[in-house]
Parts: C-alpha cells; sequence; structure tokens
C-alpha cells in the first residue's frame, strides 16, 4: 500500500496553505462580480450592488416605494452577513450563489464573528455585545471571580505605581497576551476601556500588583 | 533568625521538589532512539541519587546499570530491589487506568490483586461463549466480548492472566476501548513477544474489530493499516495522567482519540473525510524531484450557543496543511478575505437606521471549492491514518 515516493498532490485550497484563503477569495469575488456585485475599494471584503427598475431576476420585486433594490455583503472568510431591502433578493443572491458553493442560509443575524448582535427594529436600535469573549476571555486567565472597577481607572491606578520588581519573562509574555486582548476588545467594541487598556501597556515591563490585575480585567465585564 | 543559610543569602526558600525518597522504585524512560515501535517505554529502576551540575536523577537498572534521566516517573511508596522484578505494580497501573479513559476500574483491579481467582474466572468464561483465537509462538490470546471485556493470556512472562474489563459507556468507540485497554495492559505488565503477537491477531481477527454503529469511518482495512502506528503514536504522544477538559476542544488527534466523547470526534472526522472526498481535494501521484511533501494534521474545534454552551453534534473537525512549510515559489498572491471590524460596525450602524433586513449566511468546506494553481504535494497518512484509503 505505501509505496516509496508517492504522495498525494493536493489540488483544492485546503486550510492551512498560504494561499488558500487568497484563492478562495478570487473565487468568491468573481462570483459576486457575475452577479453583479462590485466590492468596495476601502475594504474588498465588503461588497455592494444595486439594482434599479429592472431588478437582476424576474422572481425579485421592486420595492413598492419605488426606492432601488440594494444588497451588502460582508465577509469574514466563510462567514457572511447580507443586508438589502427586500428578503426575496436574498434567496436569489444565495440561490445563485450556491450553484458553485455550498451555501448555508443561518437566517435573520445573531451572532456574528463571536459578537451577539441583538436588533430592535422598532426604536431602530441594534446593540452588539461581546459577552461571549469576555467571558472566554475570564475563564481563560481565571478572573471570572474578579471584583468590578469603573473605567477610566479609577485613583488607585496613579497611587499604587510601578512596582520594583519586574515579571520574569513568562509572566511579562502572559500579561502582554492579556493586555492585547484587551487592546482589541477597546479597538473594536469597547472603546471605554481604551485608556485602562492603554495605561496597562504602559505599565507592562513593571508589575502591577495583582489586585490590580483584577481591577483592570473586571473594568470590561 | 530561623531560617536556613539559603534562605538568608538569597531571600527564598530552597526549592526541594525535585528531592525524592532515596532508593524507591522508579522507572526511566527509555530514549526514543533506543526503543523500537513496540518495546517497552519505560525501563524499571531505582532512584539512587542526584548530579551535581545537571538537572535530573541518577537511576539503576535491573541489571545494575547506571542511567541519568530527566524524565523518571517514581513510585515513592515502594523501595526498589535490585535483580528481581517487581510483581506488576498496581499503583502505576491503577493511576493510568483511570486516567486515561476516565472511569473507574478499581473493581477490576481487585481481579489483578488476587491473580489466582481472576485466572479460575476467566477460565470459566474462556470455556463459555467467548471467541478464541489462538496464536502461534509465545503467547496464547484469548479475545472475549462475556462480560464486555479483553483478556489477554500470554503463556510467557510473569503475568499469566491480565483481565481489563470495558465497561465505559457505549459511546466509546469498540477499537478504541479494546486499545485502551490493551495499551493499559500490555504497556507496563505483558512481555512483548505477546504484545506483538496479540496485535497481529488482533489484526487478523475480524470479530473483535468488527466496526459497530458509531464507527463507520474506521473501517477494518484502515484498522490493520494503521494499528501499529496507532498504537505507538498514542503511547509516547499522550501524557497519561491529563484529566480531558471535555468543554475544551482537543489539542491533538491522540487526545480526539482518547477522551471520553470520543465518539463526536470520530463523526466530527467522518464528515470532514467525506468533504474532502466529495471535492475531490487530492489526487494521488509520484512525487516530483526536488518538491518536499508537507505534513497534514487534524485540528478540532466546538460550537457553541449564543448563551456559549457547547453544540453537540457539530464539533468540527479539520484536515490542514501545514502551510508555513511551502516555499514561497509554491504559492502566489495571499490574503485575508476578511472585512474590517469597523467596516462591518458601520454597515450594521447603517442598517439599524435604514431598518433592512440582515441575514447571515456560511459557506461550507469554503476552501475546498478553489482550486490550486501551484503543485502542492502532502504525505499520504494523516495521523497514522492512511488518507488515500480513506479518501479514494
Amino acid at each position: 500500500m505505501s509505496c516509496p515516493g508517492c504522495v498525494l498532490k493536493i489540488i483544492a485550497a485546503l486550510y492551512g496553505l498560504q494561499q488558500s484563503a487568497y484563492k478562495f477569495y478570487m473565487l468568491f469575488f468573481n462570483l459576486l462580480v457575475a452577479i453583479g456585485l462590485s466590492h468596495y475599494s476601502v475594504d474588498h471584503s465588503v461588497f455592494y450592488g444595486e439594482w434599479t427598475s429592472p431588478p437582476p431576476d424576474p422572481s425579485v420585486p421592486m420595492p413598492v416605494d419605488g426606492s432601488l433594490l440594494f444588497l451588502i455583503i460582508p465577509i469574514h472568510v466563510d462567514d457572511g452577513l447580507g443586508i438589502m431591502n427586500s428578503s426575496s433578493l436574498y434567496k436569489w443572491f444565495l440561490n445563485s450563489l450556491s450553484q458553485h458553493l455550498h451555501i448555508v442560509d443561518l437566517g435573520p443575524c445573531a451572532k456574528f464573528l463571536n459578537i451577539v448582535i441583538i436588533r430592535d427594529q422598532a426604536s431602530q436600535k441594534l446593540w452588539l455585545l461581546s459577552h461571549l469573549y469576555i467571558t472566554d476571555l475570564l475563564a481563560e486567565w481565571n478572573l471570572s471571580q474578579c471584583k468590578v472597577a469603573s473605567v477610566p481607572l479609577p485613583t488607585i491606578a496613579s497611587k499604587s505605581q510601578m512596582q520594583d520588581d519586574l515579571l520574569d519573562k513568562d509572566q511579562l509574555t502572559q500579561y502582554q497576551c492579556l493586555v492585547g486582548c484587551l487592546m482589541y476588545l477597546a479597538v473594536t467594541r469597547r472603546p471605554d476601556i481604551a485608556f485602562a487598556a492603554m495605561w496597562l501597556g504602559h505599565a507592562a515591563p513593571s508589575h502591577p500588583i495583582p489586585t490590580f490585575w483584577q481591577l483592570n480585567m473586571s473594568s470590561i465585564t | 533568625m530561623n531560617m536556613t543559610s539559603y534562605e538568608a543569602l538569597y531571600g527564598k526558600k530552597p526549592n526541594i521538589d525535585n528531592l525524592r525518597v532515596w532508593e524507591c522504585h522508579c522507572f526511566a524512560i527509555i530514549p526514543p532512539e533506543l526503543h523500537d515501535k513496540c518495546g517497552p517505554r519505560r525501563v524499571e529502576c531505582i532512584f539512587v541519587g542526584y548530579h551535581e551540575h545537571r538537572i535530573g536523577w541518577r537511576v539503576c537498572d535491573m541489571n545494575g546499570k547506571y542511567h541519568f534521566s530527566q524524565d523518571v516517573i517514581f513510585n515513592e511508596s515502594l523501595a526498589g530491589h535490585l535483580g528481581k522484578k517487581h510483581p506488576p505494580s498496581l499503583n502505576p497501573t491503577h493511576n493510568r487506568i483511570c486516567t486515561i479513559t476516565g472511569v473507574d476500574y478499581s473493581d477490576s483491579l481487585d481481579l489483578l490483586q488476587d491473580h489466582h481467582a481472576a485466572r479460575l474466572q476467566a477460565r470459566e468464561l474462556a470455556t463459555d461463549d467467548d471467541v478464541a483465537v489462538s496464536g502461534s509462538g509465545g503467547g496464547q490470546i484469548r479475545l472475549g466480548k462475556a462480560k464486555g471485556g479483553v483478556r489477554l493470556n500470554g503463556m510467557s512472562g510473569d503475568v499469566e492472566l491480565v483481565e481489563v474489563p470495558l465497561r465505559c459507556s457505549s459511546q466509546v468507540p469498540v477499537p478504541w476501548k479494546v486499545f485502551s485497554s490493551l495499551s493499559v495492559a500490555c504497556d507496563m505488565i505483558l512481555p512483548e513477544p505477546v504484545l506483538a503477537n496479540f496485535i497481529s491477531l488482533l489484526i487478523s481477527s475480524e470479530a473483535a474489530f468488527r466496526p459497530t454503529d458509531s464507527v463507520s469511518l474506521l473501517s477494518l482495512e484502515e484498522t490493520i493499516l494503521t494499528k501499529h502506528l496507532w498504537l505507538t503514536t498514542f503511547l509516547s504522544s499522550v501524557p497519561l495522567s491529563a484529566q480531558w477538559n471535555l468543554k475544551k476542544e482537543p489539542s491533538s488527534y491522540a487526545e480526539a482519540c482518547a477522551r471520553l466523547d470520543a465518539a463526536a470526534w470520530w463523526a466530527a472526522m467522518d464528515r470532514e473525510i467525506s468533504g474532502l472526498k466529495d471535492m475531490d481535494a487530492f489526487l494521488k501521484c509520484n512525487l516530483p524531484p526536488g518538491k518536499k511533501p508537507l505534513t497534514l494534521k487534524w485540528v478540532f474545534a466546538i460550537k457553541t450557543d449564543l448563551d456559549g454552551q457547547i453544540i453537540h453534534g457539530k464539533e468540527k473537525a479539520h484536515v490542514i496543511a501545514q502551510g508555513y512549510c511551502q516555499q514561497p515559489e509554491d504559492f502566489g498572491a495571499t490574503a485575508a478575505p476578511v472585512a474590517k471590524l469597523s467596516s462591518v460596525c458601520i454597515v450594521l450602524a447603517w442598517a439599524a437606521l435604514q431598518d433592512p433586513e440582515i441575514y447571515q449566511f456560511n459557506c461550507k468546506t469554503a476552501f475546498l471549492h478553489a482550486k490550486l494553481c501551484h503543485d502542492v504535494y502532502c504525505h499520504l497518512s494523516l495521523a497514522g491514518r492512511c488518507l488515500a484509503l480513506v479518501v479514494f
């Protein structure tokens, strides 16, 4: 069975290969362009399409109020959001993609990239909750019991400045890891902790007191 | 003062974690280059001391030879004796059985303690309804499913009979059950020729390995092909004392097979393999000169719902290539098709105001739809299983 020199040639873009993501993007891009969408020049992973009076497909009716049909598709590798003003347009979109790809419709958007999305259409509000990420973070760092503090940092931060003893190498890496997670949160969905995350980044080389860790971790819950 | 001079000098207490009971019974590791596939992994030793400038322990094996090793398992409750083999030590065996499968085997170990009773009982059972397979050479092996156990009857060696019952939950695939028990039983107790013989008999006996409901993936041919490899991979790569955290995905193939929820992971791997098969991801060919095949790996993931609860039955297993070994001429442009989070936020914010519909979709086995234009090769085997057999 195992003949020497015998190998498998990889034909499909397997996960893990350097070029896979790009190959998939080009495939997806060509499919979308073929059905009349184009990408935004500022973000190549967000596609849009709009149709005036002749709809893209006879099965798709035009909106009754005479506005344009539109479709916006942000994609994250193989996950995508579809924002449009007509659900039959969405069906048509998925159908035309399904001829080439194996597309699964996950229904109304509830969770995208580990962000929970809650809509209140009546009052035109939309919430993005990142509690899943934060809970994971707390669990991973054993901080689920930590105390809650308010942000920006309380005055204790400036009082308990830089301790003398430096963190050793492992601790430092861990600490930087944690600060990195916090910065991600700050940059993406929690601008309110931006100051705290930045301050922690500055304090990285010295050792903040342990309670201080907790203090800051808890600030994001 | 009330402190040692070390503490006075350095300001901390000396670390004595590495000190062991002198002359205690222990098992030193055999370096990989000195053992073969089915051979023992550790050698029985007595702890004799330390080395002044090296980290590790000096041990003396049963033949009176001295070794220095950094990887030694100690049994400090038992004093070592030179030149005389111990009866199969119950404590380590016990620990291993319990930790590997997470099932309490304490009853069966009572059996082990009383060899006589066990032998009698086995004889009774063996005559009843067992599948008896007689081996050539050193040992006679009986495979039995009476009481759901595997029974090894080695004629040579110190131990005549070992019974390791298989009272795992029914979710564990049968081959895995046999193997976990087998490895536990054989690793420490059975002499090597008997073990080797047993394995070859297992391979030839379909009865023991007829795949049941949940293990469609593990076809018999595959089992035969990969058994040796698999067993050794398992024994050498899984930390035996590990307790699996079932809330987390397994970090390796060996772990996925060893966990209590192994059946779910088998099913996930099954799905992935069938996906690969459907997409014709591979083509068998000869390696052109100058190319290096890549290694494939299993990667596992769990899916959680909105409350962070694990969705059972949606476990994911992916075959991935170790792309970091690729040479620049083996791939062209690379890019990540990822929308910026700020773009997503803007779009969503706009959607909240304008009140359109927001839907979500997902592309299954997405990457496999794209075809490569560069020549990339990979090895035939995947975590001990022969891909060629599975994929074609």
